[in-house]
């Protein structure tokens, strides 16, 4: 009951969150994620969908030692609100790093991965995450 | 104008024995006598997750079934912390067609045993579909304004500790508290992360609670004399900036300007800490100390039950404990027994007028009530 995770739902938002698909404000210019139809900054009805930037920096990070059932596995993972190269703000779990070595302005890029794997059904979610860029 | 004719909580601890009906109950019955009535015209519940963590909905029905007021109208609110505050907006409106309303807040958190799932009933408070998916939690998001706001005002973890030490200071002397021992900066310093840099020490222990209020058009010992709600973006990657609260400055102007008084009248204010941090987002929204400067206020004991503005006098979320949906009830009944005269061992002398701020999400909901005696 508590960890319930619903195949519809992971399912209609599968391709936004593939592809890092956003709302691009046509008033005020706004770019935010998740996308929405009315923007967060202005209230504008004018939305389009933005294809985002796959790289950006870390803004905030916190690493997480008390999962919500079904991220046990991953303990202690990190996430962390990173600001895309075009001003967009996403929230993820950094990948393919040491916590301890996780730092504000750090330089990170998309890449996509298991999210979850869900109890009895085995059912896999996928989506992504984001990673130190590899110089 | 509303009134408030009673009021009745129980003490916030796993009330193992008792379900959430028994316990809405006791709390209901406490209010009954203590307004010296036995009849309500209608049930409003402050609830946030009976659906989640107790597997029950239609909450309001059975809770009025259980209290053998079957027959009588009864609603569910729900706005997770928030509930309480939300209600009683809901119950002042209300009163035009019922005379006499029962508000109960009730939270039932301890039929959920393991920190998993208790993680995951908490964080039902986010989004599902796109944050929580992450394997995010609502702690994880009080992390992320707590980082935010060090790095903004230069701060360091012990800055925070301030506001949990005062907290438990305040619960020693309160009966329904559940958390009544004092805690030392060094204790604080060592309690153990759970989303760093947010400590144990810095969140409330969720827990089991009930709390009532009798509302009436009829005058009464203790007035709604104002009442403001403001909303914020409920997606954390929505807010412009993730440190505005302007909501809650908003909702306390719109309460303030409405009972007509200014900050000076106030003899004490309740706020919604669930988080040290989001304590202090809150101290300085609503004008009680400059930007970044609550820690350094706190510390000051500006804000103790002696202190110039006494903050949370029972100790808040933090110490007499959070029954997520009940809080915003327990808030009331708290600030009616202080402006009554009846907080006995805990009373801050002469109280006339208070403001109770309650929250929900990450500030997502604000509802300021100021109360007059
Ligand atoms: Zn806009």
């Amino acid at each position: 009951m508590y960890s319930w995770l619903s195949v519809p739902s992971y399912w209609r938002s599968r391709s936004r969150r593939y592809m890092l698909i956003g709302g691009k404000c046509n008033n005020c210019d706004y770019k935010f994620f998740p996308f929405r139809r009315t923007c967060p900054r202005c209230g504008s009805h004018l939305i389009s969908e933005e294809k985002l930037p796959r790289k950006g920096r870390v803004l905030d990070y916190t690493v997480v030692h008390n999962p919500p059932r079904g991220y046990e596995y991953y303990t202690p993972y990190v996430i962390a609100l990173v600001e895309l190269e075009n001003g967009a703000k996403v929230l993820t779990q950094l990948t393919d790093v040491d916590p301890e070595e996780v730092k504000e302005g750090m330089e990170v890029e998309m890449s996509l991965r298991i999210l979850r794997v869900c109890g009895e059904s085995g059912f896999i979610a996928y989506g992504y995450k984001f990673r130190p860029v590899v110089k | 104008m509303a009134s408030i004719l009673g009021a009745g909580l129980m003490k916030v601890s796993s009330h193992w024995n008792m379900s959430i009906e028994d316990l809405a109950f006791e709390a209901a019955e406490q209010a009954m006598r203590d307004a010296n009535t036995e009849k309500v015209d209608a049930i409003i519940v402050a609830n946030a997750f009976s659906g989640v963590a107790n597997g029950q909905e239609n909450l309001a029905a059975h809770i009025a079934s259980n209290l053998g007021m079957a027959r009588k109208p009864s609603f569910k609110i729900e706005l997770e912390g928030a509930s309480g505050g939300a209600a009683l907006v809901a119950a002042c409106s209300l009163l035009n067609r019922y005379d006499r309303i029962l508000l109960i807040g009730v939270e039932k958190l301890s039929d959920v045993t393991s920190l998993e799932d208790i993680s995951s009933v908490v964080s039902s408070s986010i989004n599902r579909e796109h944050e929580g998916i992450l394997g995010a939690t609502v702690y994880s998001h009080h992390a992320l304004m707590m980082r935010e706001y060090m790095r903004r005002y230069k701060l360091e973890e012990r800055d925070f500790g301030h506001f949990p030490i005062m907290m438990h200071e305040n619960a020693i002397n309160v009966p329904h508290a559940q958390l009544r021992f004092k805690v030392s900066m060094k204790e604080y310093i060592e309690s153990p992360y759970v989303s760093t840099p947010l400590k144990l020490m810095d969140i409330p222990s969720e827990a089991d609670g009930a709390a009532a209020i009798i509302l009436s058009r009829s005058d009464g010992p203790v007035k709604v004399a104002g009442i403001g709600f403001s909303g914020n973006e409920a997606i954390i990657t929505h807010r412009v900036d993730s440190l505005d609260l302007e909501n809650v400055t908003s909702a306390f102007n719109m309460a303030m300007q409405e009972a007509g008084i200014g900050i000076k009248d106030l003899d004490f204010i309740q706020i919604h800490d669930t988080s040290s941090v989001l304590a202090y987002l809150q101290i300085e929204s609503l004008g009680l100390s400059d930007k970044g400067k609550a820690a350094r206020d706190t510390e000051n004991g500006k804000f103790r039950r002696d202190g110039e503005i006494p903050i949370n006098p029972e100790g808040g979320m933090k110490a007499r404990g959070y029954p997520v949906g009940a809080s915003g009830i327990y808030q009331l009944a708290e600030s009616y027994m202080q402006l009554k005269g009846a907080a006995d061992g805990y009373q801050i002398q002469g109280a006339k007028n208070c403001a109770v701020v309650s929250l929900g999400g990450l500030a997502s909901s604000c509802i300021v009530a100021v109360l007059r005696r």
